[in-house]
This record gives C-alpha cells, structure tokens and sequence, in this order.
C-alpha cells in the first residue's frame, strides 16, 4: 500500500512538468482493425509506450520538441512521423500490413522488443504462424499452439488442455474478450473452443502476473476476436475433412463500425448417418457434432466514445438412439454441453491520457446427460429417464482504466464485481409404468452463489533509463455459503537493462482462486464440474517467484531464459477411492493440500523472415502434499514431465508454398499402477476356522502393491507434424489448400493404460497401453479469402 | 499440381511403410521391484494370534494347493514384544502359519511389538496397542416395523444395541452382525431367509453413483460395518436394527434364528487397512476411480496389516 503511494506522489510530481500528450490508436491500414500491443517510440527521448487491448495509446513528451515517432507491429511496414510537441495531438496510426508490399522476407519491424518490456513470462504465438502450423486434422487449434511453448504442458493425446509451471488445468484463466470461458474443449479435447479465423491475437501469461489480472493460479489466456473490417466486405472460408468455417466481415455506416460473424461446424453426424443406418438395418441413429459462432459489431459513437458487443455460442452434442423393429422398445442418450458468453463495452476517451472501459459480461457452460427408455406393451408404455445437468453462470461488471501521466508512468486500474451460480450436479429420475406407478426423483446439491468483488491497481514506472518496474495490487473478496474470503495480492516485475539488446526480469505474484475444476484427466469428456470454495474448501492460493534473462539475438531472434519457483496452499486432488462420476458433496471427495512446482524454461522465437518458428526446452518439477493422499507424503502430478522439448518452422519456399514442421517430445506422464499383488486377509485366529486356516487363495482376498500415487512413469511421448501450404492469390479473392499428416513416424504414445484382472486364475492383471493416434493422420484443407 | 500430387504419394508412404501401424495396443511389463516380505496378523483379545508370512506375488502354479497363489516365504524367526518385554518366538505352524506355544491371548491396553527376521531380507515389524474393549449390549424393544423383503413385506423386530464410546480420543469401530438358523427338519435352514434392516448412518457406506436422495432411508445392511464415533463422540451410541424371517416353504419346522452380534474397538492402523482395502477392492477395475494405496504399517520394507483390536460379543434368540 506505501509502495502504490509513493508512486502515485511520484506522479503527481511529474504531472507538474510542462508537457504534452500524444494520443490515438494504431490500427491495420487495410481493414481499420486495431492492433493490440504495437510499439510507438521516439528516438530522440528514447522513450515508447505500447497500445493496450483496444489499440489505444498515449505517449507523453515534454513540449515544444521536434521529435521523430516511430509506429511498428509484427508483420506491418513500420511509419515514422515527424511531430512538434507544441501541444496535445491526436494521432491514429495506420500500418499497412507487409504482405500488402508483396515481399517474401519481411525485414524487422517489431512490437516493442523483449528486452523492453518489463512484463515477463508472457509469450505470444503470431495467429499467422498459428494458423501455419500444421493441425491434428486440418483444425487449426490456438491452444495446441500454445502446447509448443515452454512450460506450457499439454494433457493427453491430442487434448487441448493446459498444464502451465506444473499447475493444473483448473487454473487457467481462459479470457476471450475479456470474459472467462470455462470449458475450452469441444469433444475429448481434441479441439479447443477458440475458431482461429474469429481470433486477432492470443497473450499467455505464465507468470509475472500484473495486477489486472487474477481468479487464477498458474496461467491467463486472454484472446482478443477481430473486430470487422472497416473498409469493405470481405470474408475468408475453409472446408477440412471433418468441418468447415466461414467468417463475414464488413463495414457499418461507412466505416464507423464493423461486424463480424464467424460460425464452424463439424459434419461427423452427417457423414456417419448413411453408415449406421445401413450396417443396423435402420434400427439405431447416432452422431456427434459442435459448432461455434462467433458475432462482434462495434461502432464509434463520438471521437471519444467507441461501443462493442460481442458473443460467443458453442455447443457439443453426442447422440445415440435405437428402435427394436420388434417390439418397438426405444432408447435414446444423448449428452450436450456449451458455453455461452456476451459482453457489451464501451470505451471512453475522457482526455489524452485516461482511457476508461466499462464491460457488461455473461459467461455460461452447462452440460447435460439425458437416458430415455421407453418400451411399450398391450398394458400402455413403460418409460423413464435418466437427466443430469451441471453448470455454471456469471454475471459481471468492470470498469477498468488506463491512466498515462507521463512517459515515465502507465497506471491501470479497476473494479469488478461478479454474481456466480453453480449447479454441481442434479439427477432427476422420472419413471411411469403400469405396474410400478409413476416416479419422480430429484438428487443433487442445490444451487450455490457466490459473489466476487475485486479492485486492482497497477503502474508500469520508468525508474531509470536502465530500469523499470510494474507495480501492482490486487484486492479479492468472495462471498460464499457462510464464508467470506479476502485476500491481497501484491504483483511486481522488474526489467534492468544489460546493454542494447538484452535485460535482466524478475517478478513476484500472489494469486488467489475462488472456483475449482473437478475433473477426470485421461478424458476430455464434459465430466469437468466447476465447484466454488465453500466453508470447508478454501481458496487456493499461489506465490510464484522468476527470474530470467530476455533479448534479441541478431535482428530477429527473440530468446529468453526463467526460471521460477511456485508454492502453492489449499489445491485439491482426489483422495484415493474417489470417483470422478460420483455426485454428491464434492467436499467428501476431495482433499485440500499444497503444491510446488520449480524449473528453468528456454525460448527462441523467430517471429518475421523466410523462415518462421520457435524452439523451447523445459526442465521442470511439480508436485504436492496432502494430510492424507499417499500416506501423507510428496508426490509427483500427473503431468509433471522432467524434459520437454519442442520445434516449430515454417519455411516460405516462394509467395506461393509454404512448409512447416512441428516436433515434440517430454517425458512420460505418471500414472498410478499396482506393481504387484499379495495376500490380503490375515488368517482366522478362531479355532472353528481352521480347517480354511488361511482362505487368501479364494477369489478377492489378494491386494493390489501401490507403492505411491503417479508410481510409474508412462512411455516418453514424441511426435512430429508436417504441413505444406498453397497459396494462389488471384484478382479478388486468394485460395490455399493444405495437406499434413500428424504423428508423421507413427509414434506409439500412450493415451491411457488399461488393467484388466483375471477372475478365473487366482485374480492375474494385465496392463497394456493405449494409443489414440499411434498411427499418421492425413489432413487436408481447402480455404479462401476475398 | 505436381507438388499436391509429391505431398499425397508422401502420406502413403508413410501409412503403408509403417508395420503394424493401426494396432493401438501395447502390453506392459511392469517391473515389480524385489520381493517383500508379507506379514499379517489380527491381534485381538478372543483368540491367541496367527500370523501369516509370506511373500509379495503370486505363484499360480501353487494356486491350487491349500494355501493359496501367494508365494512363500523363507522360514522366519518370529518374536513378539508385550509393553516391551518379550512373549517369545511363535513357531512354525502350517507352511506359512505362526502361532504361539501357549496360545496367549492379546489383552486390552496393552502395546505389542512383532519382529520378523528372515533370510534374504531385512528385519520386518510393526506395533500395535490393543484398544480397550467397549462393551456392546443388544435388546428388543417390542417393536416391530414394517419392510420389504425379496418376498414380500413382512414384520421385522426391533432391536436395540447400545455402547459407549470410550471419552477423550478418536475410536473406530466395526460392528459384526450375523445370524444362525438352526432346524429340526433337513432344510439346515435353507427355506429360512434372514434380513436386518437400519436406517442408522453407520451403515450408509458412501454415496452411491448418484448419490443418495435419502440418507436415511430404512436399507438392508451389510454383515459388517466400519464406522468412526465422529457423531457419538464420548457418549452412549444406540443404533436400531430390524431382523425380518420370513419362511419360504410353509412345510418347514419352525427354526431357531439366533443374532450373533460383536463390536470391534479397532485401532486407527486396523480402522485405515479394513477401510482401503474395502474400497480397492470395491473399485477394482474401474477406470473412473482414483486408485486406493492400501494402508500399511509393516516397517522396514515389508507390507501386510499388524492389526490390533478388542471384541465386545453376545447373541440374541429372535422370537418372530
């Protein structure tokens, strides 16, 4: 609190110098989109700032100069601007895409360069390399691309899931817009929620956190849709083997606004229709399918005013149903989940230098299971179904600020309150039979509320040429059943140069988390159960500590090295026995611990030229100890893998052919095995058993050996991806198709171990390992722009 | 065209080259790791010990001999220690049975030490204080209540057991219930079903699937439950049964039907092995099911179960 004072006096003593303002937005010349964290810095004052999340930037000089201002972004011709600082100027910025200059080799034009920036642990993958990348069926996935970079784990095969600086999936903050998505897998998690085409930039924090953000322990995913383009109707489309996207864009009132729409749907159900109703004479139906749709409009109401609305709908259904042609007996199951999100903003330009944003959001995701059976004889029908449903919905408000005083100063700062209600599970029962009577069941814990309230302040402060330093807290309060939760969470970074292209980054964050995801690791199915903190589950919490080195080596290689140290306090896991599937009280199946996860991280990343990708190695730790759980000793998690090494490129052989190529490898995954068996029940001591003195050889009476919990590490996984890319850009329109195989070496990776016991033979296990896609996977897609 | 055309015959090659590409399955050896000594054994206050030696795995071709799959162990010196003084070695009994010469029996309060050394193997142990015995008492009530049988809905009679649950520390418990049907006729009892019936907690093992729309719900109970004082803690614990008979053959000769009943007053090593190894054992198999660690209190690298604990018993005619 001191700290936030004396930077806010600091202030106040720079406010007293003579200075102007230079303010506006830099924005994409060709579609008048804005861009998100492009650099604007000048020369002659050897000072910049960046435009925050709406485009928006103000820089603040001393008066009466003449200064250069240098405008650049990844992938953009740089502009430079020659301006008098005679007094406060408005200046929007429009950079024109490299490809508009049909060059091949882009030469450096950067975003502010790493070793600038004082934010550390935050990378980025450009949505054009992204979107280059070949994709486990053509399905281009922004959070599988994020799996590429260090400390950043994924779960199974082919899930999407995160596992970042050994925390756990549940502690992602996954924000689109602004507003919190909470399931991020379409089926199995082997696509994520996130339409790439819909998407203009993906940040991932992974530490260092600033204090705008919080809710999570381990990770903050903010992805950022496009906003339309401004100019002219234009639109890009493309059909896969399993789905097919299309996304609209266009004007609103001459270009004072733009829209955007942009839907995907898989046709699995639809190709599988034919099939199942021929090889089942008829009698059964089934299928999957999920689509997404992505809207945003927004429109400038005044100089000074912007609006925007935007949502997301994505829905999940896998469906099954027969009809026996003989006596008409029916079943139907289906299983549906989505998420739902809308948010309405509106941007406020109260003067040069305090820029305002108040959001109005809603976020849902529910799923249902539903199992009908009816079966009708000369008595009437017999019916019953079986319904579960979970859930969880928010509603919130924010009103967040940008205030920049000064060259040297960057204040954020805000207010949030959230309403939340959580359904954890109910099942309902229904049965109507001519002999039974009808019979209505409901089971299931009732609805929980909770109420988050939070405030934040942050500063970004240029102490000295050399040094700088972001400065933050966040207060946290949440309101549940009889408790009430607060906490505060104080954030700092700190950048020290080394020379031209280099600089030294440390950071310490708290973070706090009032929710809790239940869910079964080895499948993606919606078993996932978001569950509050409650009087006996309290929040966890997390102190994570890095340190690293971070510069530009040449003129394109982006390379950093951290390491960090994390404690953690009150995560849960499961206490042995529990189902994943069982309802009733969560409490009872959990149990509250600590945490700890360490290790060091290596990137390089080449983000412009001819030849594109990254390269990352990890070398990490995690685990935790519960009162309980493995007999009250550390353990490893799941998804703590020592090694892991990845390799992307992408190659332009010419404007028209692009390669690409994606390796991965880790150590294996833990999983929990009986190593052996032995006997389980200690002979009778009564004399009238003796004649069965010691009856372990019966069926049952032998114990499985778990010598811990995660006692046996799984085969390493490695894999490698190849794409290839053609590209023929005509008059109007520009079409590409794309072929790829996945897992190019047919590796064997494990997806789950399976054990089977003997009941015939003295109760023999068998273990064997399955893969998913231990064999390569073909893609191919067709696309277009125009 | 001619680089679409490169790109496919690529892929095939890569499908067809791959040998055994679609088999999705591997077996898995797992290494077991040395062999350990396994030592299990009840002492309670009802009988002189036995003590079962043997070793980790199984050996299938013994499968089928009386003594079971399990492998056995070298022959071992076993001593045990009462409050620290020695009761002396146990003697070889049957292949892998030990028991005393004496045939001293465990008494109550008391802490035990059991030593095991044999060949090949480090020195095994483990210790147990034998809890004290908590008296159990059963009556009728005069009540009946109504509930349903396989058969059908029948008068059950109530039955009151009570204890008191020892003050000051944590107790665990296991309550044994059990009936004998004797007969005059040559049935042996066959035609005669007996069920009993409670709706008290300490038999509501968990949730089920779905959970359970009625806690307390009168349900057919098992013959034996484990259970914590955490709801009695320190005072009198009553719990109602219902024992229903019903007679299937109506030729039968009235049977006598007796209620056997004991409570264990277990130790907290006996509470936590009888509890996990119910549930690895009730999840055995099921993928959805974080696996169970079976408790173990052997020291010095072996495995099995030192159980201690006392037996408070009686029997009750039940007239119907």
């Amino acid at each position: 609190m001191k700290l936030t004072i004396i930077i806010l006096l600091l202030s106040a003593n720079l406010f007293a110098q003579k200075t102007i303002t230079i303010s506006g937005h830099i924005m994409d010349a060709s579609s008048k989109e804005k861009l998100i964290s492009a650099n604007i810095y000048t020369k002659e004052l050897k000072t910049g700032t960046g435009s925050n999340v709406y485009g928006f930037y103000s820089l603040t000089v001393p008066a009466h100069q003449k200064i250069s201002l240098l405008a650049s972004y990844v992938g953009f011709e740089s502009q430079q601007f020659e301006i008098s600082t005679d007094s406060n100027i408005v200046l929007d910025v429009y950079l024109a895409p490299s490809k508009l200059l049909n060059e091949v080799v882009v030469s450096a034009k950067k975003e502010m360069r790493i070793e600038e920036t004082v934010q550390m642990s935050k990378v980025s993958i450009p949505i054009s390399q992204i979107k280059a990348l070949p994709a486990l069926l053509g399905e281009v996935d922004v959070l599988k691309s994020l799996q590429l970079l260090p400390g950043v784990q994924g779960g199974s095969e082919g899930s999407a899931g995160l596992y970042v600086r050994g925390g756990g999936p549940d502690q992602n903050l996954y924000l689109l817009d602004g507003v919190p998505v909470y399931n991020v897998n379409h089926l199995g998690g082997f696509f994520s929620t996130f339409n790439s085409d819909a998407i203009s930039n993906v940040d991932l924090y992974k530490g260092g956190f600033p204090a705008r953000f919080g809710g999570r322990l381990s990770s903050v995913v903010d992805i950022r849709m496009k906003e339309g383009n401004k100019e002219k109707f234009s639109g890009e489309g493309s059909i896969g083997l399993i789905s097919s996207k299309l996304m609209l864009q266009g004007p609103i009132n001459k270009g004072r606004g733009s829209y955007i729409v942009s839907g995907r749907r898989t046709y699995l159900d639809v190709l599988m229709a034919p099939l199942i109703k021929l090889s089942t004479n008829g009698e059964e139906k089934g299928g999957y399918f999920f689509y997404d749709l992505n809207v945003k409009a927004n429109y400038k109401l005044t100089d000074k005013d912007h609006i925007y609305l935007s949502g997301y709908f994505g829905k999940d259904k896998l469906h099954a149903s027969s009809k026996s042609s003989s006596d008409n007996e029916r079943f139907e199951n289906q299983l549906y989940w989505g998420n739902l999100t809308g948010v309405f903003r509106w941007n406020r330009i109260f003067n040069p230098k305090l820029f305002g944003n108040l959001s109005a959001n809603y976020s849902s995701y529910d799923f249902n299971t539903e199992m009908i059976n009816s079966s009708p004889d000369n008595e009437g029908t017999t019916y019953s179904a079986l319904k579960l449903f979970s859930g969880i919905k928010d509603i919130s408000l924010k009103y967040d600020f940008d205030y920049m005083p000064s060259s040297k100063h960057t204040l954020k700062f805000g207010v949030n309150a959230t309403h939340q209600t959580f359904t954890p599970t109910t099942t309902s029962a229904q049965q109507r039979s001519n002999y039974e009577g009808d019979q209505n069941i409901v089971i299931g814990e009732s609805k929980i509320t909770g109420l988050t309230m939070e405030a934040y302040a942050e500063d970004e402060i240029s102490l000295t040429s050399k040094l700088k330093a972001n400065v933050g807290l966040r207060y946290s309060t949440f309101k549940v059943q009889n408790s009430f939760y607060h906490g505060l969470q104080p954030r700092i970074s700190a950048r020290y140069k080394l020379g031209e292209n280099y600089s030294l980054k440390a950071s310490y964050a708290r973070m706090q988390q009032f929710i809790n995801l239940l869910s079964f690791e080895g499948i993606g199915l919606p078993t996932d159960l978001w569950v509050p903190v409650t009087d006996n589950i309290k929040p966890q919490k997390s102190d994570q500590f890095a340190l690293g080195i971070g510069g530009t080596l040449g003129r394109q290689y982006e390379v950093s090295a951290e390491t960090y140290y994390k404690k953690m306090q009150n995560v849960i896991d499961y206490k042995d026995g529990s189902s994943y599937m069982a309802s009733g009280s969560y409490e009872n199946n959990v149990e509250m611990g600590k945490g700890l996860a360490y290790g060091t991280e290596f990137l390089i990343q080449k983000k412009e030229g001819r030849l594109q990708g990254m390269a990352s190695y990890t070398l990490s730790w995690s685990k935790r100890l519960y009162p309980t759980i493995n007999r009250g000793e550390w353990y490893y998690t799941r998804f703590d893998r020592r090694n892991d090494f990845k390799v992307a490129a992408i190659y332009k052989v010419s404007p028209k052919i692009e390669l690409s190529a994606a390796w991965f490898y880790n150590t294996g995954a833990w999983a929990t095995l009986p190593t052996t068996k032995y006997p389980g029940i200690p002979p009778a001591n009564d004399p009238s058993w003796y004649s069965s003195v010691i009856y372990n050889r019966y069926f049952g009476s032998y114990n499985n050996y778990i010598e811990k919990r995660n006692n046996y590490k799984m085969m390493d996984y490695h894999r490698l991806d190849l794409g290839v890319k053609f590209t023929k850009v005509k008059k109007r329109h520009e079409r590409s198709w794309a072929f790829g195989v996945y897992n190019a070496y047919s590796r064997k990776n494990p997806f789950f171990l399976n054990l089977e016991n003997s009941f015939s033979y003295g109760n023999q296990t068998t273990i064997s390992q399955f893969s998913l896609f231990g064999f390569p996977v073909p893609y191919f897609n067709y696309s277009f722009k125009f | 065209m001619k680089y679409k055309l490169l790109v496919l015959i690529a892929l095939s090659g890569f499908l067809v080259s791959c040998e055994d590409v679609f088999n999705q399955r591997v077996f898995i050896d797992i290494d077991s790791g040395p062999e350990k000594l396994v030592l299990l054994t009840d002492f309670e206050n009802d009988n002189s010990p036995r003590v079962l030696l043997s070793l980790s795995g199984l050996d299938y071709n013994n499968y089928n001999n009386s003594e079971g799959a399990y492998k056995q162990a070298p022959k071992a010196e076993i001593e045990v220690f009462e409050d620290g003084v020695s009761l002396g070695k146990m003697k070889n009994d049957t292949l892998s049975a030990y028991v005393f010469s004496n045939k001293y029996v465990p008494k109550e309060g008391k802490t035990y030490e059991i030593k095991v050394r044999a060949d090949g193997f480090n020195e095994i142990g483990a210790v147990g204080t034998m809890p004290k015995i908590v008296p159990i008492k059963a009556e009728f009530t005069g009540k009946t209540k109504k509930v349903n049988n396989y058969y059908g809905e029948v008068d059950a009679q109530e039955v009151k057991l009570t204890f008191t649950d020892l003050p000051n520390h944590e107790n665990y418990f296991k309550l044994n219930l059990n009936t004998i049907v004797t007969t005059t006729d040559t049935s042996n009892g066959y035609n005669t079903m007996v069920d009993i019936f409670s709706n008290d907690l300490i038999f509501n093992s968990g949730s089920s699937f779905f959970g359970d729309s009625e806690p307390n719900r009168l349900r057919r109970v098992s013959s034996r439950s484990l259970f914590k004082d955490e709801t009695f803690s320190g005072e009198t614990k009553e719990i109602l049964i219902y024992v229903s008979v019903f007679i299937r053959n109506k030729e039968t000769k009235e049977p006598k039907v007796t209620l056997l009943y004991n409570l264990q007053n277990l130790s907290e090593d006996t509470y936590k092995y009888e509890t996990t190894r119910k549930l690895a054992w009730d999840n055995d198999g099921n993928p959805f099911v974080q696996p169970t660690i079976i408790h173990n209190n052997i020291t010095g690298g072996g495995v099995g179960a030192f159980n201690t604990y006392a037996i408070s018993k009686g029997s009750l005619q039940v007239n119907y």
